[in-house]
């Protein structure tokens, strides 16, 4: 056998989950990584190119986060390996001490399909900033990953829309599980990192499967549920989810890929989700809609001029304390750094909501907790939506 | 001695966190909805009821908000956001109501490239409208005397001797553009210093705020500065390369134009430098990010390039000024702008090739 396949057989992935609590399927743990402990269920803000938008590091620390997303696909081109090795990694590169998580760079397979060719070898993109080409292979995303040294790496997968066709959707379901063998083989760490596989399969049941079968046999320290929000029915959303999460190891993280609605974070931790990650907290907030606890709140200057109320009246974010909605109305569109106001109130919000989840898991008090939540966000349980009493139904949990 | 930072409508540019312990507010983009402040104040309003607050008429980071007067000294028009005519009364009546610490009498102003009528007329109605002022200001207020002039220098100080003579808290340099700098500007400081000859009172020198004029103006007795130039360099990708130590003795030098010391960081010899933007400067930028992260940033157009870029140049200024202070405590302001100039802006010192 030679040396590296050697090194492959002897991989002990750096990382501890500790399950703290659970409320039927919802579970309370801490995972610890190689730069500190994350609480879950847990909320990871999205900085695509080494950066959250508008928000330094420093306030992110202020606001409790404890791992925050890179983008490989991104990252590999600017500031590209090169730079991210010789810095070290990108922890030491941006100035950030915690966590970092690193998508594989295929949700560009989705996001950028019309410049995207996908084969059994790889993906090839069209920079579409240079139109260059560039070939990510299972062996270039672990390549990249590495030289950014992120503490949770995602394998490369075969991302498709939930809503392809059935060929398709099985193509990139068993694609995705003959690339993580590629992945394990070429992790090559200069520090230690984690392996998360990704659960494939569109909305067909017997597909997730073969997925599940196929990611779990390779002992990964934790894995992801991928080709979900695209789109999708919620019905056939959260039944998938829970699909997953039902087969899915309990001793070990998962991660619910591009999540982040408040709601869909409640019903989905109550269905056994560990993590997520999405960019809407902040996309949203740059279009000046922000979380409350009454639901979306799109600010409107001519309506809010006289307003001298907080975005949200329970909310204890910087914004919050500080701003009302009459001054952050008049910024909106003429003040770049208003959107950055609210982009910290609804990561704030989303890290609360996280926070008081975990805390109603670890007291018992999950079903209340949800109940109050729901309520509130939908104005009354005759405006919830059938897939949320279903969801959480089966995470047993009713609002009556 | 201190800075007011500059702030448009409430928030310095790309820096949602700041604290600053004195802001500037325009008053052009409340005056539209000021009944709101018949509810709360404006510092409250703006979330900087702990810093100091100080109005100015125009926002000098708008090409579009010029102040203009006429012949009778009453009222003034302001460019944004439709030709504003505001007359002394209603500029009162909002100063008292949005209660802000400090603001300047009612003047039109007069930059440093107008002609000589405009500049003669725009002193002579400043003091009158300062008389005016005086009579409606509120007991809370601090006013100053809005010292007009543009580039004539007689004008410049006859209008300080006069406001002398009044009671009022302070005064302000006004008319200084965003593009004026240098040896005219200097000119007018050492106009006002003449006419105020030795006045206690606090003095606020407008316009930009750059580094050599803040420096030259504390020499000569000014004690607050407006100050726009940390975000208007962030924004170019610029920081202040400034690391301040002792400052040396020094002719003379105050005709003659200097470089002031920058790094570009949109120059691709920063992508692989470590360390901090200048050695041993305390600023969050310096203690926590390398130059080639910042590189990366304005390479990639990522705002936080130009957020770090404005906490470091604004913290380098927040630091200079404590220097001067320092230094005016000591009695050693005689020969500072000499010195500075002599340490950083004789090309000779550089951190970065």
């Amino acid at each position: 056998m030679e040396p590296r396949k050697r090194a492959k057989l002897a991989i002990k992935w750096p990382l501890k989950f500790t399950i703290e609590g659970r409320y039927h399927r919802a579970r309370a743990s801490t995972i610890t990584l190689p730069h500190g402990e994350v609480q879950t269920p847990v909320y990871m803000p999205v900085g695509t190119k080494g950066a959250i938008k508008g928000v330094t590091f420093q306030q992110m620390r202020e606001l409790g986060c404890q791992i925050l997303l890179g983008n490989t696909y991104h990252l590999g081109n600017y500031p590209g390996t090169e730079v991210l090795d010789n810095f070290s990694g990108l922890h030491n590169f941006e100035g950030w001490d915690r966590n970092i998580l690193t998508d594989s760079g295929g949700f560009q397979m989705v996001s950028l399909l019309k410049l995207a060719q996908i084969t059994e070898e790889g993906v090839e993109f069209e920079s579409p900033t240079d139109g260059s080409r560039m070939l990510l292979t299972p062996e270039e995303s672990m390549r990249i990953q590495n030289s950014i040294g992120a503490d949770i790496m995602m394998a490369l997968d075969d991302v498709t829309n939930p809503l392809s066709t059935k060929e398709r959707l099985e193509e990139a379901c068993h694609r995705t599980t003959r690339w993580i063998d590629r992945c394990i083989l070429a992790h090559n760490p200069s520090k230690p990192q984690n392996l998360f596989g990704i659960v494939q399969g569109g909305l067909d049941a017997s597909l997730r499967d073969i997925s599940l079968e196929g990611l779990i046999s390779k002992n990964l320290p934790g894995y992801a549920i991928g080709g979900l929000a695209g789109g999708e029915a919620k019905e056939d959303f959260w039944k998938i989810v829970a699909h997953c999460t039902n087969k899915l190891p309990w001793e070990k993280p998962r991660y619910l890929m591009g999540v982040g609605y408040p709601i869909d974070l409640l019903v989905c931790s109550c269905l056994g989700v560990d993590m997520f990650d999405c960019v809407f907290a902040t996309r949203t907030a740059r279009f000046g809609q922000v979380f409350t606890k009454k639901g979306f709140l799109r600010l409107r200057p001519e309506e809010m001029k006289s307003d001298l109320s907080p975005l949200d009246e329970s909310c204890n974010c910087p914004t919050c304390i500080k701003y009302t909605k009459s001054f952050l109305s008049s910024l909106l569109h003429k003040e770049q750094t208003a959107c950055h106001l609210l982009s910290i109130h609804n990561i704030y919000f989303l890290f609360t909501l996280m926070r008081e989840i975990r805390e109603a898991i670890l007291s018992g008090e999950l079903e209340e907790y949800a109940r109050n939540f729901v309520l509130e966000w939908f104005n009354g349980v005759e405006n919830v939506p059938n897939w949320v009493k279903e969801a959480l139904a089966e995470a047993s949990i009713t609002l009556n | 001695m201190d800075i007011f930072f500059y702030t448009g409508r409430g928030l310095p540019p790309f820096i949602s966190n700041s604290s600053f312990k004195a802001l500037q507010l325009a008053l052009p983009h409340f005056y539209s909805n000021q009944e709101i402040f018949d509810k709360i104040s404006l510092p409250e309003y703006v979330g900087i009821q702990d810093s100091l607050s100080y109005l100015t008429i125009r926002d000098i980071m708008n090409p579009r908000c010029h102040v203009l007067g006429g012949a009778k000294p009453d009222s003034i028009t302001v460019g944004i956001p439709n030709n504003q005519k505001i007359t002394i009364e209603e500029y009162m009546s909002f100063v008292n109501k949005s209660k802000v610490d400090i603001a300047p009498s009612l003047s039109e102003e007069a930059s440093l490239s107008c002609g000589n009528h405009r500049s003669k007329r725009s002193a002579k109605n400043a003091i009158v409208m300062l008389d005016s002022c005086l009579e409606l200001k509120s007991p809370a207020l601090k006013l100053l005397g809005n010292i007009q002039g543009g580039k004539d220098m007689e004008s410049r100080e006859f209008c300080a001797k006069e406001m002398k003579k009044r009671c009022v808290d302070g005064f302000v340099i006004g008319g200084i553009d965003l593009e004026e700098s240098g040896a005219q500007l200097r000119r007018v400081v050492g106009a006002v210093y003449n006419g105020l000859s030795g006045d206690s009172r606090m003095i606020v020198l407008s316009g930009p705020g750059r580094p050599l004029d803040i420096v030259y103006a504390a020499q000569h007795g000014i004690t607050f500065f407006e100050s726009c130039w940390p975000f208007i360099l962030a924004e170019k990708g610029k920081a202040l390369d400034l690391p301040l130590v002792n400052f040396e003795d020094a002719e003379n030098i105050e005709d003659m134009d200097f470089y002031e010391p920058e790094l570009d960081l949109n120059d691709e010899k920063f992508a692989m430098q470590k360390g901090a933007l200048v050695e041993n400067c305390e600023c969050l930028t310096c203690k926590q990010h390398h130059r080639g992260y910042i590189y990366h940033l304005l390479r990639v157009k990522e705002m936080g390039g130009n957020t770090l870029l404005a906490i470091h140049n604004s913290f380098v200024m927040k630091k200079l000024v404590e220097k001067l202070a320092k230094a005016k405590e000591e009695g050693k302001l005689g020969s500072v702008y000499a010195d500075f100039v002599n340490k950083y802006c004789m090309g000779s010192f550089s951190t970065i090739n």
